[in-house]
């Protein structure tokens, strides 16, 4: 499974990575103005969250080994 | 607890198609109220944005040039030549009108649109083992190239122009009244609330689907073409929905030419004995060499990236001039790459199902056979017919784009000129009430599969080469009993919340698609363009054919239809 951090130190809040996910892996919690990454068995490595987030805090760390592929199944 | 809104035009899925259409029908008729619903976040949200960015264009040909080599070498006259007329005919003007919409264009020091010219195919290997290439080929396209956060530029400039957008409200079902459309019924991804939004005319433009094997093309689930399918809209061409990009199984990645530099275990090239007089990009034929070469136990393949002829041409089309006009996608691509290649330790190369079925059947005005429903983008690409006997994208990269932007400033007009002639429909409480019940039935369920879990089995009948592309009449047989067993666990899937209510809605539309690509495959009883049959290796003597999908009181039908060639200005 992908390890997706954020940084709350450094987070300001904006939302934008949640808005940046394509397939709903980042929640929003309203209260405390910060991102829960609810479904992280999901996400596809695309980066968005990481690279549209102007406070870099917010890293995706890719674990293509565990990606859900019928590996079994090629042929 | 339900929330009612309306509008004149409703457009589903907010990414380049869905943009396309909603800002053309606004400026048809600016007193429209014109609204789109996305998913997810419009924008951000889709597949536009996260390619490579470049975007067909004619360059200095002709559409009658495109169109005739098209058919000729890629479409193998499965096309609605009307309709691959109109395509040609606005892929210039398709960049130009991106351009004033985003500022994203790449363009030259003289503010001209920068292009490049396609590389020449190689043909066959010289006696000293170097590559010779038909120079004598001329592609009669180029390729332009944008920025990729183009697609939020196109968002804010379509709220400047009045389009409404609501967001993070995916729809399920459609409604209709009488016979035409009425409006949807979506759910707020966040809190499961309902939505019903009626509307005198509605435009499909929600994206394919892809089984979710290929991670970017992860959002392509398909809930628009089995929403379509449950009304009563025909299908076309379903079965060419099975696209494969050559991949690396330790990044998923694609890897663009490998089939040129392809290499079985023994060392042996294979990949070029199946390359073509003229061979514009990735064929069939080599991915079903792949195939055999590994029935036969002489994998795994491996791609020799320097040896890679593709290389070169990729390279100038990113050359640093480009990176430096395109600074988001240069972050995007380095990371992407920086991850990929970190964790790359071998050159095994295997066919990964990309899929790109969206069969939805559209005539040239984008509109579906269900009056008041209109349908933009990846959703109804092979269903338009104006591409033919070809997967997309079809051995024309930067056709997605084109396709999503031409098509989307197509049904844009289209669902405004219907919705100004049309009146108020009724969105019927029956209706609603039933499509509540079936997309809250997981979250009601006493059963305990998960969505994922089925996906993982689905996802094990569509991938092989040998079911989807390589094909056979025992082999589909097969698959399609499998998918037929599969369905049959629908009633146990079981949901706690609504992402996955939806996870659950998007695997019975990953269900329908793969029975309507089965069904397709058994009744195309031939091999021709992009479609292969073990056991039928010639093109059928009864000419060119189209499969129709249709649904006959619930059930997936297909039967065959003759291309009317004599309506059209090109034969064969
Ligand atoms: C990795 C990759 C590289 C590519 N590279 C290129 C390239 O270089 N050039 C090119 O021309 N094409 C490229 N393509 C193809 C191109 O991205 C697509 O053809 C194009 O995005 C299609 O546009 P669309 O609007 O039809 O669909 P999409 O972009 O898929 O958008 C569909 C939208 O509908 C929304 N949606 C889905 N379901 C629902 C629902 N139930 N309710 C409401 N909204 C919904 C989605 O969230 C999404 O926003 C690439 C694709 C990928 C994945
Ligand atoms: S994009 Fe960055 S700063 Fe903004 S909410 Fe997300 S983590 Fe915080
Ligand atoms: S990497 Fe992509 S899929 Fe994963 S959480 Fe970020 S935006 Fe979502």
């Amino acid at each position: 499974m992908n390890t997706i951090i954020v940084n709350n130190e450094l987070c300001n809040g904006c939302k934008i990575c949640f808005k940046a996910c394509f397939i709903d892996v980042i929640k929003w919690d309203a209260e405390a103005r910060r991102p829960i990454i609810a479904f992280p068995e999901e996400c596809v490595q695309c980066m968005f969250c990481e690279i549209n987030c102007t406070q870099r805090a917010l890293k995706v760390h890719p674990k293509y080994d565990s990606y859900m592929f019928p590996r079994e199944n090629l042929a | 607890m339900s929330q009612y809104t309306t509008a004149d035009v409703l457009i589903v899925g907010g990414s380049i198609a869905g943009l396309a259409a909603a800002i053309t029908a606004k400026e048809h008729d600016p007193s429209l109220n014109v609204t789109v619903v996305e998913k997810y976040t419009s924008g951000y949200a889709g597949k536009a944005n996260r390619g490579a960015g470049v975007i067909l264009v004619l360059g200095e040909s002709t559409p009658e040039e495109f169109a005739q080599f098209y058919l000729r070498h890629i479409g193998m006259y499965l096309n609605n030549q009307r309709a691959l007329l109109q395509y040609a005919s606005m892929l210039n003007s398709n960049v130009e009108i991106l351009d004033k919409w985003s500022g994203r264009i790449v363009k030259d020091e003289n503010g001209k649109v920068r292009t490049s010219k396609w590389t020449s195919g190689p043909v066959a290997r010289n006696e000293d083992g170097t590559l010779r290439f038909a120079e004598t080929v001329e592609y009669p396209w180029e390729l332009a190239t944008v920025d990729l956060d183009y697609v939020l530029k196109i968002y804010g400039y379509a709220r400047r122009k009045g389009v409404k957008f609501i967001n993070r409200v995916g729809m399920v079902d459609l409604l209709t009244d009488d016979g035409r459309i009425a409006g949807i019924v979506g759910y707020d991804i966040d809190d499961g609330t309902q939505r019903v939004l009626t509307a005198k005319s509605v435009v499909l433009a929600c994206g394919n689907q892809d089984w979710r094997v290929s991670p970017m093309w992860s959002p392509a689930r398909g809930e628009g073409i089995s929403a379509a399918f449950r009304i009563g809209a025909r299908f076309v061409n379903c079965e060419f929905g099975s696209f494969y990009n050559w991949i690396s199984l330790e990044n998923f990645e694609s890897e663009m030419g490998a089939e040129y530099a392809l290499y079985n275990d023994k060392g042996e090239n294979i990949g070029l004995r199946t390359v073509k007089d003229v061979h514009s990009d990735i064929n069939a034929e080599s991915l079903a060499e792949w195939y055999k070469q590994t029935v036969a136990g002489n994998g795994p393949m491996h791609h020799r990236v320097r040896e890679n002829p593709l290389l070169p041409s990729l390279e100038s089309m990113m050359d640093a001039e480009v990176m430096r006009a395109r600074p988001f996608a240069t972050r995007f691509w380095n990371t992407l790459m920086f991850n990929a290649f970190s964790q790359k330790t071998n050159d095994e190369v295997v066919p990964g199902l990309v899929g790109e079925f969206g069969g939805l059947w559209v005539d040239e005005d984008m509109a579906t056979t269900v009056p008041g429903l209109f349908a933009a983008g990846d959703i109804c690409v092979q269903g338009s017919r104006a591409w033919g006997a070809v997967a997309q994208p079809g051995r024309h990269r930067g056709s997605g784009i084109a396709f999503g932007t031409y098509s989307g400033r197509v049904a844009g007009p289209s669902a405004a000129t219907y919705a100004a002639g049309a009146q108020v429909p009724i969105a019927h409480d029956e209706q609603i009430t039933a499509i509540d019940a079936r997309f809250n039935a997981p979250l009601n369920s006493d059963g305990s599969l998960k969505p994922l879990e089925l996906v993982a089995e689905i996802q094990k009948v569509m991938q092989p080469v040998g079911n989807s592309l390589y094909r056979h009449e025992q082999r589909l047989r097969s698959a399609l009993a499998r998918i037929e067993d599969l369905k049959a666990l629908l009633p146990q899937l079981w949901a706690t919340d609504p992402h996955h209510a939806f996870g659950a809605n998007e695997v019975a539309a990953m269900l329908l698609c793969s029975e309507m690509f089965f069904k397709a495959s058994l009744e195309r009883r031939e091999s021709l363009g992009w479609f292969l049959r073990e056991d039928c290796p010639e093109p059928s003597p009864d000419g060119p054919h189209w499969v129709i999908v249709e649904n006959e009181e619930g059930q997936v039908s297909v039967s065959k239809q003759r291309v009317p060639l004599e309506d059209y200005p090109y034969q064969p």
